[in-house]
């Protein structure tokens, strides 16, 4: 147990450089692009005070680390990612608005994704055949559709041939469960696709090398139901792989997010950082880098832990 | 190296690409074809013999511009896979030669790139550069640099060991000698095949992004743009919408073909995943 501590305390204390660089990466963001925020926050209304009184409350006359070191101290003491120059609202409070927006969009996506393509993968592993080349099919044009295209054709047939689901907007989960439900299932369709295509393949491969295990022919020899062999044993041997890759595409979806959400109208952190590049709002875009960043090393955090979990080895400090 | 048959599939991908690469050369040396011409009256027209996918919202061809933005696209694809290849694998191939500080020096930057989201990555590489033709080169290759790195730097630590390399360092050759003769013919096979798939994604994530207006800006044809254009009026001119897709789809799901067929020649182990 001890040593499962150590290595949790181990990983966590990894994440902390990565978030180190990344905040160095997006504050630099900000002081990359052309353009001078001030300039930007105040518009055509400028004159040269009111400038040189914006300059100063964004500390933009300081320099560049005390700058950093001043952005910094603000989002990891307070939790404070300044203003909409647009708005004059919070970062934080649009960002809590449009958070829980992308992660039941995300969140629904990986789910059906992972359902649908881990299913298909092990059948494809398990029983050969026509299955096996259905699955390859299913692969290939699943992998080369693209996602925001698939969202077009799915508006064009739902929304405006049969007029079954709306083409866009929102409706929150706790307002009206089934409108939630209607609206969210174009995009988590689209979403979806691709990486259901990918874990078939990934859990496809893993599941050969399982099943072609000495202890995989042990169990047949022994005459447990294939099922079970399948199910049971093979599954939670393929495992490891397949976590990973879900982890990783996890990433994937959060960037989907952003042409998901635009196309869809969904008011979820993607659409918000899409928005906010067209409107130069630059404090938003740090805002939106930092926290899909930081849900995505996050979930990296989780999967390593939970690779851990379903292979010891990788905990004990072996791999 | 084991010489294994070429997989059908490769075969079915090969056939598709050529067929696809010749109509979008040859269509506009047919003369029948002017993606700028604009016939007013014809305002979101149907098809017909001469103009088969119809017209767009200016009267514009459909065809004559998906048969362009088509050859910017793969040109895009191919430029920006060019020079992921070209830069991440030198990086690959140095830290996977050298090791040690080099190793730290080179891949720990590869790394935090691939802590961003792809999406992401393009996004904010965009936000910086500026939007344009060019910069959608840069942000995708930006991309695929990191996976590039990730994938030679693996091929080559192996590589690097044979023994073939002591005896060329033994014989006296250089380190750049040594790499390039011994080192990299023998770690490239893994990148070739990732060349194949990820020339197949740059053309979608291309697409993407002149979706949402941040790659080729108009009137330059994109497949992305005409897709913005064509979401505009879905239902008046549903081809425009279809068919630019079908060919995102048609050219991606022929290069997974050719990279899958490639895999069982020249990354036998499975290193470019």
């Amino acid at each position: 147990m001890s040593r499962r501590a150590a290595y949790v305390a181990r990983r966590l204390l990894l994440t902390l450089p990565v978030l180190a660089v990344m905040s160095v990466v997006v504050f630099g963001v900000m002081h990359l692009v052309p353009g001078d925020p001030a300039q930007a926050q105040l518009g055509l209304r400028s004159t040269p005070e009111t400038l040189a009184q914006v300059r100063s409350d964004l500390n933009l006359d300081d320099p560049l680390p005390a700058q950093y070191l001043a952005w910094v101290g603000g989002v990891v003491l307070r939790g404070d990612l300044g203003s909409d120059y647009a708005s004059g609202v919070p970062v934080t409070e649009e960002l809590g608005v449009a958070l829980p927006v992308t992660l039941q969009l995300a969140v629904a996506a990986i789910l059906l994704a992972g359902t649908v393509g881990v299913g298909i993968g092990v059948i494809a592993a398990a029983r050969g055949g026509w299955r096996r080349r259905g699955a390859s099919g299913f692969v290939v044009f699943g992998t080369a559709i693209p996602e925001f295209w698939m969202g077009l054709i799915l508006i064009l047939v739902f929304s405006a041939w049969f007029a079954v689901l709306p083409p866009s907007g929102y409706v929150a989960l706790w307002e009206d469960p089934v409108e939630n439900v209607r609206h969210f299932a174009l995009p988590v369709l689209c979403l979806s696709l691709f990486q259901a295509a990918y874990f078939a393949r990934t859990a496809r491969t893993a599941m050969e090398d399982a099943l072609s295990a000495p202890s995989v022919a042990f169990l047949r020899a022994k005459g447990l139901p294939e099922r079970q062999v399948v199910w049971r044993h093979g599954l939670r041997n393929a495992a490891a792989p397949i976590v990973t890759i879900v982890g990783m595409q996890f990433g994937a979806i959060l960037g989907g997010t952003i042409i998901i959400e635009t196309l869809f109208d969904l008011p979820g952190v993607g659409k918000l950082l899409f928005d906010a590049i067209a409107q130069r709002s630059y404090t938003v875009v740090q805002g939106c880098v930092v926290l899909i960043a930081g849900l995505f090393v996050l979930v990296n955090l989780v999967t390593d832990l939970l690779l851990g979990w379903l292979d010891p080895r990788i905990g004990d400090g072996v791999a | 190296m084991s010489r294994r048959a070429w997989p059908r599939r490769a075969y079915a991908g090969v056939a598709l690409l050529a067929a696809l690469g010749l109509l979008s050369v040859l269509g506009p040396a047919t003369g029948l074809l002017d993606p700028d011409a604009i016939d007013p009256t014809k305002v979101l027209a149907g098809p017909e013999l001469a103009h088969p996918l119809g017209f767009d919202s200016t009267g514009r061809d459909v065809l004559s511009r998906l048969v362009v933005a088509y050859r910017a696209s793969l040109v895009t694809a191919v430029a920006s896979v060019a020079l992921a290849l070209l830069v991440g694998g030198t990086v690959g191939l140095l830290a996977g030669y050298y090791r040690g500080w080099w190793d730290a020096l080179l891949m720990r930057p590869v790394d935090m790139m691939l802590a961003f989201p792809a999406l992401l990555l393009g996004v904010v590489l965009i936000t910086i550069l500026g939007r344009g033709s060019v910069t959608v080169i840069l942000a995708v290759g930006g991309i695929y640099i990191p996976i590039f790195a990730r994938v030679v730097r693996s091929s080559t630590l192996t590589v690097a060991t044979g023994s073939y390399v002591d005896a060329a360092r033994c014989r006296g050759s250089s380190d750049v000698r040594t790499i390039v003769r011994h080192v990299l013919p023998n770690s490239i096979g893994p990148a070739i095949v990732l060349t194949s798939i990820l020339a197949g994604f740059a053309i979608q994530v291309e697409a993407a992004l002149s979706f949402i207006g941040l790659g080729a800006q108009p009137p330059t044809p994109s497949l992305g743009g005409m897709l913005t254009e064509g979401n505009e009026f879905l239902t008046q001119a549903p081809l425009a919408l279809i068919f630019p897709g079908l060919a995102i789809v048609a050219t991606v799901a022929a290069l997974l073909l050719i990279g899958d067929g490639l895999r069982t020649r020249l990354d036998p182990k499975g290193i470019a995943g």
